[in-house]
């Protein structure tokens, strides 16, 4: 018997509802041992809000707008019930289930139904995957009309949930860690092997299928694929050169950290694919880069990481913004590559001839990656004990037109997908916070054409809600507020007086002087004289700091500030 | 070696491009079936709420030539409509059409060529050859439809006044037939209360070829699809509609010659 989608929908809503981690992880684990061979991957996927395997290269393409239409189509509700029915919970999905169970919608059967008006598992997998195939010409339209049709035989509560997984935006507190441990509890496989599968594969829903359908010998001895991207190891963040030290047990290998974007590059003979550090295909933006590494990289088959920079005049960095104009246009490739020429310098070396390298400690990694890289540039580096010697490569970096210094454990091995203190990045600015953009104000003056002041929102780690931390209107120019106007409009979800809401969407890099407590924001902080120092299009809104993280900070400058 | 050869010849290119338009109104690819006694093509729309089905018996062209492939009895050809649909766009008032296959390199083209004159004494001929498709064949399982409701009107665009009147005032068109009173309606309604209403009197010879009222049945359907399938009424001399209530509706635009465009249309549920 084929799963019906309304099953997935009413297990996320429990999910919601439940705070309790290991009740949530039995009852996912519970769910996906009664699942067909054949709906594990796409059942598993979907109920964290997947549609596609991470490698994969489809995405839906379906903007927060275009969603906003179809369910004002379908349901007729006016603007100012589509803008009630999205303030009760700042919930997309919610709004449409809302509106979908007030208004009533005329059901639309297909063809391939049985007329009972059922959607099933996959049958929703099926559709969203026709929208993602569809390109070019006249696109839009027809990835609208399935969708529309889609809604069209849902119950208010798939809707729901078919909403919340086109968005990416669960927030039902059970993230890809927590279904492994689901995966692991079901399939009675230790959680550290499912874990390393989904590493290597980059899917969670084929190592749900194999854990539980093969077992574990199989899972065991999974390999990782060529131009399948691997998740990138993160770095938590470090004061100083001295804490990297002391963190790392008196010796790290310092790595400028370049103003630019990380990309993992696999090869093959011949055949060469770049992904960006959220494992997007970029190789069509990047021929430039595609033809060195084809060319230098002494290697049959090999997965290397490094940083892609924009040099201007004398080889100096150009800002992010302009290698970002790179990654956005496919069009007129050969035209950008002469207006914004690139460099690559590498960092890493995870997979070489057959062998998976990620296992090896850094220095060997290191020394792997030396032997192959031909006349391909490697980030300047610097192994010390010296806190001085350091310091001095920090602010070389820095004179150079860098971000500062990632520092690196040398025993430390290739932990993918996981942030933690083996790797380091030290920056000039201290405290600053990635947050997200969630409201803006028309500004006043030279301003009022410009949503100039924004509302800067940090992340709840449990419930992937967004709480206000703080506002500004400070750090952007003419262009950017510009540009931002523009991109906030497209996120618009309602308004009030001057106010426009937005769905969270666009990261931008915050300084401030001080964390303050505040009765003002439900999040309990604010942020004294915030200002927007970057806008990160490299991030996306689960990337962005945490409550947590902003707690930790306002604990930590009373080390070096007395408490009022 | 001459196998898998297919040439089909038609006087009037307009009638083909027609045809093809109001095919590329729905579908956006699919499979021609091509056999000796004419081409057959079916495709599903992508939301899978429409689908279009035309036969074409090889008596309808003025010239028609086939070589089965080495393993079957049919020639496969995947089309794109939006592409053929701008090759046929370029056709004339008065040329005529050819549609053939050619394979140079290797590959597979579907050729269409206009013409002026005879076919044996063409002039002024222009052919464009298109890439052909592997498209993947998707079996439909759509079980044979028993249909309450069964009418013939004339002349084909009967409907088409009737659909763009309906649009004005909402989405859906409810169909509704009684036995009683012989009367077939046709009712749109919007969210406000706006109405429109056409009755269809059953017995009116000039209008109605044949109808066949099993059981009365009340269905609702697509505007905006039906708008698309009324485009057929061009090239017809007649449209059949069938249905039943919760069930497709299965609408046939008969054209001269034995050719039928049929569109099968998933219900707005009741």
């Amino acid at each position: 018997m084929p799963t019906k989608f309304i099953r997935i929908a009413d297990l996320c809503e429990r999910l919601s509802k439940i705070t309790e981690k290991n009740a949530k992880i039995t009852l996912v684990s519970n769910f996906i041992k009664e699942l067909e061979p054949d709906e594990i991957d796409v059942s598993v996927r979907l109920i964290i809000g997947k549609v596609f395997p991470d490698w994969s290269d489809y995405t839906l393409d379906l903007s927060w707008i275009t969603v906003i239409k179809i369910i004002k189509k379908i349901t007729k509700a006016k603007n100012q019930e589509i803008l009630e029915a999205f303030s009760k919970t700042g919930d997309p999905g919610e709004m449409a289930r809302i509106l979908i169970e007030k208004k009533g919608i005329v059901k639309q059967a297909t063809l391939l139904s049985d007329y009972s008006n059922e959607l099933s598992v996959i049958d929703v997998y099926r559709a969203l995957e026709r929208i993602a195939k569809i390109k070019g010409e006249g696109s839009r339209e027809r990835k609208i009309k399935i969708l529309e049709n889609l809604l069209r035989l849902a119950k208010p509560i798939e809707a729901k949930y078919i909403i919340k997984v086109i968005l990416g935006e669960m927030r039902h507190g059970f993230n890809e860690g927590l279904m492994e441990e689901a995966i692991a509890k079901a399939s009675r496989i230790p959680v550290n092997v499912i874990r390393r599968a989904n590493m290597l594969l980059g899917d969670i829903g084929e190592v749900a299928r194999i854990a539980l359908i093969n077992g574990y010998e199989y899972i065991k001895n999974v390999k990782m694929k060529l131009f399948h991207p691997i998740k990138p190891m993160l770095a938590q963040q470090a004061e100083s050169v001295t804490e990297a030290l002391k963190e790392h047990g008196g010796k790290s290998a310092f790595e400028f950290k370049l103003d630019g974007a990380r990309v993992q590059v696999h090869k093959q003979g011949d055949k060469v694919m770049i992904f960006s550090r959220r494992l997007t295909n970029v190789t069509e933006s990047l021929p430039d880069i595609v033809e060195l590494i084809k060319r230098e990289l002494k290697a049959e088959e090999a997965i290397v990481e490094g940083e892609v920079i924009a040099v201007g005049e004398n080889n100096k960095p150009l800002p992010f913004q302009f290698l970002m104009r790179r990654f956005k246009r496919v069009k007129d490739i050969n035209r950008i590559i002469r207006e914004i020429p690139v460099e690559l310098y590498l960092f890493d070396c995870l997979y070489l001839n057959g062998n998976l390298l990620i296992d090896l400690p850094y220095i060997d990694r290191w020394k792997n990656l030396t032997e192959i890289h031909g006349k391909i540039k490697l980030v300047p580096r610097l192994i010390t004990s010296n806190p001085d010697e350091a310091q001095e490569f920090f602010k070389l970096a820095r004179k150079q037109g860098h971000e500062g210094l990632m520092a690196k454990k040398l025993d430390s091995e290739y932990t993918p997908g996981t942030r933690g203190k083996k790797w380091l990045k030290i920056k000039e600015t201290l405290s600053a916070l990635d947050l997200v953009i969630i409201a803006a104000d028309w500004g006043y003056g030279r301003r009022k054409d410009w949503l100039s002041d924004y509302y800067l929102a940090a992340r709840d780690k449990e419930t992937g809600e967004f709480y206000i931390v703080g506002k500004t209107f400070k750090g952007l120019t003419d262009e950017e507020f510009k540009e931002m106007t523009k991109r906030l409009l497209e996120l618009k979800i309602g308004e009030r007086g001057r106010t426009i809401f937005v769905k969270p969407e666009i990261v931008v890099e915050v300084v401030f002087d001080e964390i303050q407590k505040s009765p003002k924001y439900k999040s309990g902080f604010a942020l004294r004289f915030a200002r927007i120092t970057k806008i990160r299009y490299d991030k996306s809104p689960d990337e962005a700091d945490t409550i947590d993280r902003i707690k930790e900070l306002y604990i930590k400058q009373f080390e070096t500030k007395a408490r009022k | 070696m001459m196998l898998m050869y297919w040439l089909a010849a038609y006087d009037e290119a307009k009638t083909m491009r027609e045809l093809i338009a109001a095919i590329a109104g729905v579908v956006d690819e699919g499979n021609f079936y091509i056999r000796e006694d004419g081409l057959e093509f079916s495709a599903m729309d992508e939301s899978r709420v429409a689908m279009v089905i035309l036969k074409m018996p090889s008596t309808i062209f003025h010239r028609y030539e086939f070589e089965p492939p080495e393993d079957g009895d049919t020639i496969i050809i995947g089309v794109n409509f939006s592409d053929l649909k701008k090759i046929m766009q370029r056709g004339k008032a008065k040329d005529g059409i050819i549609f053939s296959l050619k394979k140079e390199k290797g590959k597979t083209f579907f050729n269409v060529t206009f013409f002026r004159g005879s076919i044996d004494e063409r002039t002024l001929q222009r052919t464009f050859a298109l890439p052909i498709l592997e498209i993947p064949e998707e079996r439909i399982n759509i079980k044979e439809l028993q249909y309450d409701v069964l009418v013939e009107f004339s002349p084909a665009s009967f409907l088409n006044d009737i659909i763009s009147d309906a649009k004005i005032v909402g989405e859906d068109l409810r169909l509704i037939t009684s036995s009683e009173s012989k009367e077939m309606k046709f009712i749109s309604e919007s969210e406000t209360g706006g109405y429109y209403e056409y009755t269809a009197p059953l017995e009116r010879e000039d209008t109605v070829i044949q109808w066949e009222i099993k059981n009365d049945a009340e269905a609702l359907y697509s505007i905006d699809f039906l708008r698309k399938f009324v485009r057929a009424a061009k090239v017809a001399d007649m449209v059949r509609l069938e249905y039943s209530k919760n069930m497709p509706l299965r609408m046939t635009f008969l054209v001269g010659g034995g050719a039928e465009l049929a569109y099968l249309l998933a219900p707005r549920l009741l």
